[in-house]
């Protein structure tokens, strides 16, 4: 078993370039290509950390299996789809619509918590952070632009939401992974999941009024137009998307219902010609650079992890780890500690899941530690290092869509470092409850 | 999978829709390239509703999903994204210019066209990959053009011709060694197949050097650049990654290869900045909005094929045509038109692949059938004007793909070729055939 820490070093070389070109050039032109060119650069390195009796083609066989798994792909349809979706309703004006209608009947003084809990709900029904951060930040942006809120504080608010409801769905990618490996009932997880969740969700809430009304105070309206028939006929396509996640229907169903909702609306209110409709089916993809960007980093991204994970890299990381377990304290921390650093080479969680989930499970049943408990750790500690990862697809994606610089997020990602601290609290409090 | 005509609707709606689109928007101010997505947009639509009553909708869904990530297509996607940061680059540091230049001076114009489509098909056997061999060449032939006044159309269609016949070799080459396993006598077969290739490809030959004495050769030709050292080393890349093919290396890492040299090559003239190079990773993939196209295309095409395929439209089609022409004899054209066919509705990169699974299962096969397996894909691969060969080739050539019809002679006489050796092995077998009932009764 090849256990060296050279395996490792691809994941690290992503990061490090990664962060080291957001310091050396801080303009906007190389924020949105400086993930691609640190995987780029990380896959290059990786291609060498084989081991030597392997000859090149079975090297990037293992990477092209990385990059064609289903999730992936699906990932990608999501990040097309949506960004469609959302181009259309532009284009229709059912987003200024939407935003209308928002503002009515939204309180000011509660726009920050109502953006948060919208992108929990619909997170948790559909179960896909990425799809959501996708589908609400450009109507929360609109949002903000009308009161006058930092985009910062906004789209870290909306990964916050989604994050917390990815976490929570019963139908997301990680969770079904975490509990299939772990083998842990739904409802034990569950239950233990809110306790944990519970009192960093109440914390963020709270928060995030508190934050609000500090601001309302010198918010102004820029000439809310009143509500209109028209208004409500064009949110349409998005309240039907709403409708059809809630029912639980796969995400690309869901985009796919409100892609041809919108543009029909959009041909009968003469909103654009039927040519200008069919080239948005690709342009709309196309013209939002930093999609085809993050679309192209999902795929190469998990090529690397695969990589990494073919070469063993992550044993060394165990190994490290799983000689210093000697009772549950010293479990949870450690079930903790593998999925972060996964998490921070990989920078996807449900693939960081699927190579710690074994792991975990080991680690758990060496130490008697209860499975939906270890299912439970693995999840909620992927989501904290998922949601505060400069160059994690969630981050990336809410800070382009924003235009500012990922980086700028991670102070208000208040929800995250809630849940790092209830996560602490309570693997400490069972420790101590054990003693 | 049970046969099913419903199955084969999407295909049919593709079809229908892309033709229609032509039509209404066909004058030349209206941008096409969006045409095939929308359509398969469409198609994909209807055939989620040709899944059997029975199954979730999200289950339709993980069929169409798993369509789409299969390693030979990512592999596709993963190369057309490479080739064009390769080229891009190429563009950026004047490599391009100079490997233009080079050619120019080493090949003879009046040889230009053979020329480039033995390159093409070299380079295509070699990497045995035609599309990724048409991203590679384009830009350093819509150049050569560009410089010779030569008909674009033409040497559009040269290079496809080309980069087609090279993987019909090199599947030739790959099936020589899966057929050993299938105790098929593989001589004979590679014997059969060279025989029905080689007099297309002479014939290709001959048209070309006869189509390049018709065109007058311009003046201005004399007013080329002369070769400086700094051009031989701008050229290198491009003989590096040749080079790099013929030693049977992925695709992959000669274009990884070809980027990290000719970036270092582009630092060293100072051509681009660090800065560009950086971007230029991802921004020369995006900058080229046809290649960004296709690589979606192929994404969802080959997810509506799976579709088609796991509700049994192929089945649909089998059986119909194996009820049809029940007579032995004309197993053969049993089996050129279920190619032609299959490949018509489902005209993808992996339809080539599916179409050999079924043959093999459906023992129609005598020993030669397999060449028309081999055979049949790349000469409609090389026709429709919607596979992503064609598509791309003439979006980057930015002329329509119907002007490149008429020049696909190898295609055509490979068709010929094909036909006539079906007429021949048929009318042999047949005498054979009644040989064997006379000796059976003696």
């Amino acid at each position: 078993m090849n256990t060296k820490f050279i395996v490792l070093l691809p994941g690290i070389i992503f990061s490090f370039v990664f962060l080291l070109l957001n310091i050396l050039y801080t303009n906007t032109v190389i924020r949105e290509n400086s993930p691609i060119f640190a995987a780029f650069i990380a896959i290059i390195v990786a291609i060498f950390t084989f081991q030597k009796k392997e000859i090149f083609n079975k090297r990037i066989e293992v990477f092209i299996e990385g990059s064609s798994q289903l999730i992936v792909i699906h990932m990608c349809y999501i990040i097309f789809l949506s960004t469609i979706f959302t181009t259309i309703l532009e284009c229709t004006g059912s987003m200024a619509s939407i935003v209308n209608i928002c503002l009515h009947i939204i309180p000011t003084s509660f726009i920050l918590p109502g953006m948060f809990l919208g992108s929990l709900i619909f997170a948790f029904t559909l179960g896909t952070s990425l799809g959501v951060i996708a589908a609400f930040m450009a109507i929360s942006l609109n949002l903000s632009h009308h009161v006058g809120l930092n985009p910062s504080l906004v789209a870290a608010t909306i990964v916050c939401g989604s994050i917390v409801g990815e976490n929570l769905s019963i139908l997301s990618d990680a969770n079904i992974i975490s509990r299939k490996i772990t083998g842990s009932s739904m409802i034990q997880k569950f239950l233990l999941d809110i306790k944990i969740i519970l009192p960093a969700l109440l914390g963020t809430i709270i928060l995030l009024t508190y934050k609000n009304n500090l601001i309302t105070t010198n918010m102004h309206f820029e000439n809310l137009s009143a509500l209109s028939w028209l208004d409500f006929i064009k949110s349409i396509p998005y309240i039907v998307a709403f409708y059809l996640g809630l029912i639980g229907l796969d995400i690309i169903i869901v985009m796919v219902s409100g892609i041809i909702l919108a543009l029909t609306i959009g041909i009968c209110l003469h909103d654009f010609t039927m040519l200008t409709a069919i080239n948005l089916l690709f342009d709309g993809f196309y013209n939002t650079k930093d999609m085809v960007n993050l679309f192209i980093l999902v795929v190469l991204l998990s090529g690397l992890t695969a990589m990494i994970k073919h070469n063993q890299g992550f044993e060394y990381l165990i190994i490290k780890i799983k000689n210093r377990v000697t009772n549950k304290f010293h479990a949870r921390i450690a079930i903790f500690l593998v999925i972060t650093m996964i998490n921070i080479t990989i920078a996807i969680n449900t693939l960081s899941i699927l190579i710690a989930g074994p792991i975990a499970t080991q680690i758990s049943n060496d130490s008697n530690l209860d499975s939906s408990e270890a299912a439970s750790l693995l999840n909620i500690s992927s989501c904290v290092s998922q949601g505060l990862l400069p160059y994690t697809p969630q981050l990336l994606l809410a800070a382009s869509m924003a235009q500012v610089s990922a980086i700028s997020l991670l102070p208000y990602l208040y929800y995250q470092y809630f849940l790092a601290i209830s996560l602490f609290v309570f693997i400490a409090w069972k420790k101590k409850s054990a003693q | 999978m049970k046969p099913n005509f419903l199955a084969l609707l999407p295909c049919v709606v593709f079809l229908i829709i892309f033709g229609l689109l032509n039509i209404i928007y066909g004058s030349d101010c209206i941008s096409r390239e969006n045409f095939p997505i929308f359509a398969a947009f469409v198609a994909l639509i209807v055939s989620i509703f040709t899944f059997k009553k029975g199954i979730p909708f999200n289950e339709r869904i993980e069929v169409f999903i798993e369509g789409s990530s299969q390693l030979m297509l990512v592999h596709t996607c993963y190369i057309f994204f490479l080739t064009t940061i390769f080229t891009a680059i190429l563009a950026e540091t004047s490599c391009l210019g100079s490997m233009t230049n080079l050619i120019l001076h080493v090949v003879s114009i009046n040889f230009i066209l053979p020329t480039i489509f033995l390159m093409t098909s070299l380079f295509s056997y070699a990497v045995s990959m035609s599309i990724g061999t048409i991203a590679l060449f384009m830009p350093i032939i819509i150049k050569i053009s560009a410089c010779t006044g030569l008909n674009l159309p033409m040497i559009t269609a040269t290079v496809v011709c080309g980069s087609i016949f090279g993987e019909n070799l090199s599947t030739l080459a790959n099936s020589m060694t899966t057929i050993q396993n299938n105790n098929i006598d593989n001589v004979k077969n590679i014997f059969f197949n060279i025989k029905i290739i080689f007099p297309a490809f002479a014939s290709t030959i001959i048209i070309l050097i006869y189509q390049n004495s018709l065109i007058t050769i311009p003046t201005y030709l004399d007013l080329l650049p002369a070769i400086s050292p700094s051009d031989i080393i701008k050229a290198l890349p491009y003989l590096f990654i040749f080079y790099l093919a013929l030693t049977g290396l992925d695709f992959i890492i000669i274009m990884v290869l070809g980027i990290m040299m000719t970036l270092i090559i582009g630092l060293y003239f100072n051509h681009i900045t660090d800065l560009t190079a950086i971007n230029i990773i991802f921004d020369g993939f995006y900058h080229s909005k046809t290649m960004v196209n296709v690589f979606i295309l192929i994404l969802l095409l080959s997810g509506l094929s799976t579709i088609i395929i796991h509700n049994g439209g192929v089945e649909y089609l089998i059986e119909k045509l194996k009820h049809k022409i029940a007579h032995t004899n004309y197993n053969k054209f049993t089996l050129f038109c279920l190619a032609t066919f299959v490949n018509t509705l489902i005209a993808i990169i992996i339809s080539g692949q599916f179409v050999k699974k079924t043959y093999l299962t459906h023992d129609l096969i005598p020993e030669e059938a397999s060449c028309f397996v081999d055979i049949k894909p790349c000469v409609l691969q090389g026709m429709l004007p919607y596979i992503p060969q064609l598509i791309l080739a003439s979006s980057m050539a930015n002329i329509s793909f119907m002007s490149l019809l008429p020049h696909l002679y190898y295609q055509y006489l490979l068709i010929i070729c094909l036909i006539i050796t079906i007429l021949w092995t048929t009318t042999n077998n047949n005498q054979s055939c009644k040989l064997q009932h006379s000796n059976g009764k003696k």
